[in-house]
């Protein structure tokens, strides 16, 4: 069912810019920081929202090809826990390491759209252009 | 930060005990301006002046400090690590005794006057010579009054880890542990799948958290492991915001509590970290200096010839430690082992090294 507007969105939106706005300049000491992050938190989540489903969709894609096969789970989560658990678990045994070009593209692909949920502003990303 | 279910003693009570101790260790005196500098939830402390009789300030010292555990379940290192079978941090009485024995080595450290043992009121502490200076690193990263330090600093902390490198085992107290390669990525490993378990079993939302880069990292570090290390003292924090900085460069080093037994090159792998480079990335050496400058410095004061791969390697196990450190942090308040909220935006970190982890075991292919 879908909610009346405003949307999740807008509403995480609206917190965020009440807390900047009107919340932070009235703070002193330690609160300040903690506002930031509060503020800072309310910013990754609603990146999520927005980047997450195409970035978990790839994700899926890339483990999908790397370890050709389907996931039998019935949702995109449960299917991303069920290949990456097998990925791990296969990099660890050292099954991948005949791949290893596939495998680093792929990690670095999913960590690119991670951290550009997580920290965009993070300046070890690496550049697109 | 708020501790769970902590008994510990109100500033006041700590104020009392310490100045009665004080009083007791010097026999007499006066103690003036107690302060709290810092109050984590597992380590506190408090600076002081202890005056003699006749109303001086004791010996070259401008005044002390006191480093205390609350005495709550320690959970700013991962001993509160509910499933961590191994630990190595080191209790007070132990820092303090470690802090010793560099100190009459000749080491940069400030000098301990006495330690309380657990068990007394106090709790688990030490006092300690006050050294003046800095210890934020982005202050001595910026600011115009260290700009001639952080030209000598690379240099510097090459000759301050010869030297620390270069203290006689057998002189080091017993409760220190070895703590070789091996061991040390077996206890990153450990307490990785202990968290990502944790996640799986034990919260109501079963979502276990999977690193890929982590996992490509341990690989990595299984395949070019140092061989032939010889064993020796090791810091194990040794990085920009562990240093007492003046304008003339760093005056001490702070923060034994992760000294063990190991490879000397731990050292100047961690202090190579991007994390403590605090933005200044053309700085590799803990922001403010060049490899050149640090493995000179080594060398030059009677350190090992360095091998910049062997420094790269513990760079790397340096990056998977801070990317484990903050999966770690968010996991503090998900279990409830701490009550604070900020912990759980750490957690978002972790894919930060992994990035980084990434490039690094990729350069060096």
């Amino acid at each position: 069912m879908p909610q009346d507007r405003a949307t999740a969105e807008e509403l995480l939106a609206g917190v965020e810019k009440f807390l900047r706005n009107d919340v932070l300049p009235q703070l002193q000491g330690a609160s300040v920081y903690k506002c930031r992050v509060a503020a800072n938190m309310l910013s990754i989540v609603q990146r999520e929202l927005a980047q997450g489903p195409a970035a978990d969709k790839a994700e899926l894609e890339g483990l999908q090809t790397l370890l050709a096969r389907e996931s039998d789970k019935d949702d995109v989560q449960a299917s991303l826990d069920d290949l990456n658990a097998e990925f791990c678990a296969k990099i660890r045994s050292g099954e991948l390491d005949d791949q290893r070009e596939a495998v680093i593209a792929h990690t670095l692909r999913t960590l690119i759209d991670k951290v550009g949920i997580a920290n965009p502003r993070y300046a070890g990303l690496p550049q697109q252009g | 930060m708020n501790e769970k279910d902590t008994p510990g003693l109100s500033d006041a009570e700590v104020s009392d005990l310490l100045a009665e101790e004080v009083l007791t260790h010097f026999d007499g005196g006066k103690v003036e301006n107690i302060e709290k500098m810092s109050g984590g939830a597992s380590r506190e402390t408090w600076s002081f002046d202890w005056l003699d009789d006749s109303g001086r300030v004791t010996g070259d010292a401008t005044g002390l400090i006191l480093r205390r555990d609350p005495g709550n379940t320690g959970s700013s290192g991962e001993e509160g690590w509910r499933g961590g079978k191994t630990t190595y941090s080191l209790d007070r009485t132990t820092e303090a005794e470690l802090q010793r024995v560099v100190h009459e080595a000749g080491g940069l450290v400030a000098k301990v006057h006495f330690a309380i043992p657990k068990g007394h009121a106090l709790g688990d502490c030490y006092v300690m010579d006050r050294i003046e200076g800095e210890v934020l690193a982005p202050r001595i990263l910026r600011d115009e009054a260290y700009a001639d330090a952080r030209k000598t600093m690379a240099y510097q902390c090459g000759e301050i880890l010869a030297g620390l490198h270069a203290v006689d085992p057998a002189t080091l107290p017993k409760g220190m542990v070895q703590m070789p390669v091996g061991s040390l990525i077996a206890y990153y490993r450990e307490l990785m799948d202990g968290i990502s378990d944790y996640h799986r079993d034990e919260t109501p939302v079963a979502r276990p958290e999977y690193h890929p880069a982590f996992e490509l990292t341990f690989r990595w570090l299984e395949q070019n492991c140092p061989k032939d290390v010889p064993a020796g003292l090791v810091h194990g924090d040794f990085r920009n915001g562990n240093f007492v900085v003046g304008p003339e460069g760093i005056r001490a080093v702070l923060d034994w509590e992760l000294g063990h037994v190991g490879d000397g090159m731990e050292d100047l792998g961690w202090l190579c970290v991007r994390a403590w480079r605090f933005g200044q990335h053309q700085n590799p050496v803990g922001g403010f200096g060049q490899l050149d400058d640090l493995f000179a410095g080594y060398e030059n004061a009677g350190g090992r010839k360095v091998d910049p791969k062997v420094v790269h390697f513990w760079e790397v196990l340096g990056t998977l430690k801070w990317g484990i450190i903050c999966m770690f942090q968010a996991y503090k308040p998900i279990s409830g082992l701490v009550d604070s909220f900020e912990h759980l935006a750490i957690g978002r970190r972790a894919c930060e090294n992994e990035l980084d982890l990434l490039k690094l075991i990729e350069d060096s292919c």
